[in-house]
């Protein structure tokens, strides 16, 4: 998402300010030098004094693309934060959100779910499971070839083999 | 638990295990590795996310690192219990460091050997070799005897229990000294003299008992006294079984057997070393000085024992080898001959229905020399050595060996070990006796036929077949300036004496076969040798000793009666022309003894009980004395 380009002896101290990590295929130039720019890119151009608003300005960035999900509660219809959501899971046919202690049923299918947020932080690990990366504790891996997700909200959501390798990719980013 | 163990020790079972418990360990360590792996990509994934307090990345479990541990352990502890390195050998010998080097050859030849790893030999198998062992009669040389001569012409006489030594004053035989030697049990077997020194060896007889199997120790006592003040000087102590005792030089050497009994109760090797001691100080062989010979059942320690006469030291070397083999002093060297089996190189690590790749006759010398008691050499040949097979004196090596297809084959050998000659000698059951003389070696190989070699020239001359069908052993005198072979046997009462011409090669049966009556036939056929067969070449004529039968106090009794025969070498006849009677009191039974030195001038008659003196010109007894 994001690239810092700084002069050499800098670079460990301002990476450490701005919690960066570079990205292979990135949209950003975060950078202190104004000829650094990339003109296809969009660059931040910043004096190091101001590293702290930069960093809260790149967390924006990343939640301010969150996307709004709309769901069905026990109390109506409501839109909460796709990143508040561990995963999504198919149940009796329906698709439901599950969130930390709550689930809520969304009127979506499960494929489109994953087009809307599978560019983000989302991950189709199965025919019946989308899950954000965020929300993963601990990967365990099985004997037979598939991967056990323990999820922060102590659920299991398994990866199968057939999704093995675009997770693993995904992980590699 | 013994059959839980011999479940185990299989060699299927083992591999099985190791293989599992490998691929198991490389299948956990894959995911653990994967766990670590993915974990790892996933705390980056989420930092790239700006979600950096979300994910801790977890340790490895102590359950993951104990199944680790465990599976890697397991093939490795079962690979350092069950699977051994092959051992190796240097010219057929492996030279041990440590007791734990007879525990694993020991291991290592049974787990190939037998189809059972834990197959323990059978209790009364070990009692009856040990029984066996125990019984075997010493062999000594020629230089070693009842009798013998000090260098002023004394006659040294011993039996059982003491030793006697006579003087001839002016014909009158007087005993100078008589010794009693603190025996603790012994018998006296045999004396020697030095320039300097009487030496008196004595063993212990073992009773037959199996019951006493466990408690007798057989040993060989050697006593040495100053020849001037007939004081003990040393006495010496020597274990094992002894199979032969020679003087070889200036050493008096004695090679015995000590069994091994791994499979008894309370097994403990250190209680089956080799040893001797030396007045009041017990020396034990070290493992260090031992070497096992390649292929041979390791059931046995074969220990050489060298005593240097002149200063008492004594030097030992041990072969860790089959306690059924053959063994012979001669040519200042040890040589033992054992079956030997070379083995599949699978055998080493897996169970073989048959390991065997080849059955051979190991056969492997010790010398000994100013430098000391030293491994020299080893042999190894195809098939199957017979009985008595291995000959040695100081002039020839022989070894006679089945090779398996229904032929016999004799090899010479050089004092290298260095196989000179080989002639292959027809199906010979096994050797009974032999006596080498110049160049001529005769040799009785089954209870039928003789064969004579030429050994200037290494080939078979010729194979002889006697008449007789004798029930006892043969044995053969050759007296080469006479031409004149001399075949002693003893049939039921009879003792008979077969001459023969020999010439060219040829042995020609001659008609003047001499057959007379005895009594005690079996204590006569148990200790009658050629010893008591006196051919004196220089006057031709022989004096055969015999027990008969005589009167005193009008009962009767047993002596020792000495016919004197007159060879006619012109006519190749014998000629009885005298018989005389030694007196009871100096007439000895048990065992039967008779032994006899002759000077130009007179024969001394010498029994263990008494000693009597005969000029050549008279036909009755001069002077006797008895030992009381």
């Amino acid at each position: 998402m994001f690239k810092l380009k700084v002069p050499k002896e800098d670079r460990a101290r301002i990476r450490n300010k701005l919690k960066i990590i570079d990205s292979k295929k990135y949209q950003y130039v975060i950078t202190t030098d104004k000829d650094a720019v990339e003109s296809d890119k969009i660059n931040i151009v910043f004096s190091e004094d101001q590293a702290e608003k930069v960093n809260r300005m790149l967390d924006s960035i990343v939640k301010g693309e969150d996307v709004f999900i709309s769901v069905e509660g026990e109390e109506g219809i409501k839109n909460i934060e796709s990143r508040r959501i561990h995963y999504f899971i198919i149940e009796n046919e329906e698709v439901v959100a599950i969130l930390m202690k709550e689930k809520f049923i969304v009127k979506m299918k499960l494929y489109e779910l994953e087009e809307m947020l599978g560019n983000k932080y989302f991950i189709r690990v199965s025919k019946y499971a989308l899950v954000n990366i965020n929300k993963i504790d601990y990967i365990k891996p099985a004997f037979n070839s598939k991967l056990l997700l323990l999820m922060k909200n102590g659920d299991r959501v398994e990866v199968n083999r057939r999704y093995y390798k675009a997770f693993k990719n995904t992980l590699n980013l | 638990m013994i059959a839980l163990l011999e479940f185990l020790y299989n060699n299927f079972i083992i591999i099985s295990v190791v293989l599992f418990t490998l691929v198991t360990t490389l299948v956990l360590t894959r995911i653990f590795w994967k766990e670590f792996f993915f974990n790892k990509k996933l705390k980056f994934k989420q930092n790239v996310l700006r979600n950096f307090n979300s994910f801790r990345l977890k340790k490895p479990s102590l359950k993951s690192i104990a199944i680790i541990f465990v599976l890697i352990t397991v093939p490795v502890v079962f690979i350092f219990a069950f699977v051994r390195s092959p051992i190796a050998y240097d010219d057929h010998i492996h030279h041990l460091s440590s007791k734990s080097d007879v525990s694993n050859i020991h291991a290592s030849y049974h787990s190939k050997f037998y189809s059972m790893t834990l197959q323990s030999v059978e209790q009364e198998d070990a009692d009856a070799i040990l029984q066996e062992q125990y019984e075997t009669r010493t062999i000594f040389g020629d230089n070693i005897d009842f009798v013998t001569q000090t260098s002023d012409d004394n006659i040294i006489v011993a039996n059982q229990t003491e030793i006697n030594i006579v003087e001839n004053d002016d014909n009158t035989l007087r005993i100078l000294e008589t010794i009693v030697p603190n025996l603790e049990g012994t018998t006296i077997q045999g004396v020697f003299v030095t320039s300097d020194s009487l030496f008196v060896i004595a063993q212990p007889v073992f009773n037959g008992n199996i019951a006493d199997l466990e408690t007798y120790k057989p040993y060989t006592l050697v006593f040495q006294y100053n020849m001037d003040t007939y004081e003990q000087d040393q006495v010496y102590t020597f274990s094992g079984s002894a199979i032969q005792i020679d003087r070889q030089g200036d050493y008096l050497v004695i090679i015995s057997d000590h069994f091994i009994p791994f499979d008894s109760e309370n097994f403990d090797l250190d209680n089956h070393k080799p040893f001797y001691v030396k007045g009041s100080t017990v020396f034990e062989e070290d493992y260090s000085n031992m070497v096992y010979i390649e292929g041979t059942e390791p059931t046995n320690y074969f220990t050489t024992f060298m005593l240097d006469l002149s200063d008492g030291i004594v030097e030992t070397k041990t072969a860790l080898t089959h306690h059924d083999h053959q063994a012979m002093i001669g040519n200042n060297a040890v040589y033992i001959s054992a079956k030997s089996y070379s083995f599949k190189m699978a055998s080493d690590y897996m169970e073989l229905s048959n390991p065997v790749e080849q059955e051979r006759v190991s056969i492997t010398k010790f010398s000994f020399d100013h430098r000391g008691l030293n491994y020299f050499r080893t042999r190894m040949l195809s098939g199957q050595v017979l009985e008595n097979g291995l000959i040695v004196d100081d002039q020839l090596i022989m070894l006679f060996i089945d090779n398996l297809e229904g032929t016999s084959t004799v090899f010479r050998f050089n004092d290298r070990l260095d196989m000179f000659h080989r002639v292959e000698v027809g199906n010979i059951d096994s050797i009974k006796g032999y006596h080498h003389q110049d160049d001529i070696l005769l040799i009785k190989t089954t209870a039928y036929n003789i064969r004579l070699f030429d050994v200037s020239l290494p080939t078979e001359l010729h194979l002889y077949d006697p008449p007789y069908i004798l029930d006892y052993p043969q044995n053969i005198f050759y007296d080469n300036e006479s031409n004149l072979a001399l075949n002693l046997n003893i049939n039921e009462d009879k003792i008979h004496i077969v001459p023969y011409d020999y010439e060219d090669g040829l042995l020609r049966e001659l008609e003047s076969r001499i057959t007379r009556s005895t009594y005690r036939q079996i204590q006569i056929g148990r200790f009658y040798d050629v010893r008591n067969l006196q051919f004196i070449a220089s006057n031709n004529t022989l004096l055969l000793p015999l027990i008969g039968d005589d009167e005193y106090d009008g009962a009767s009794i047993f002596v020792t009666k000495v016919l004197t025969y007159q060879w006619d070498a012109q006519d190749r006849v014998f000629e009885h022309n005298n018989t005389l009677s030694l007196p009871y009191s100096i007439h000895e039974t048990n065992p039967f003894i008779y032994r006899m030195i002759s000077t130009e001038d007179l024969y001394y008659h010498i029994t263990p009980r008494g000693m009597a003196l005969q000029l050549t010109d008279e036909p009755e007894l001069h002077s006797y004395v008895i030992f009381d």
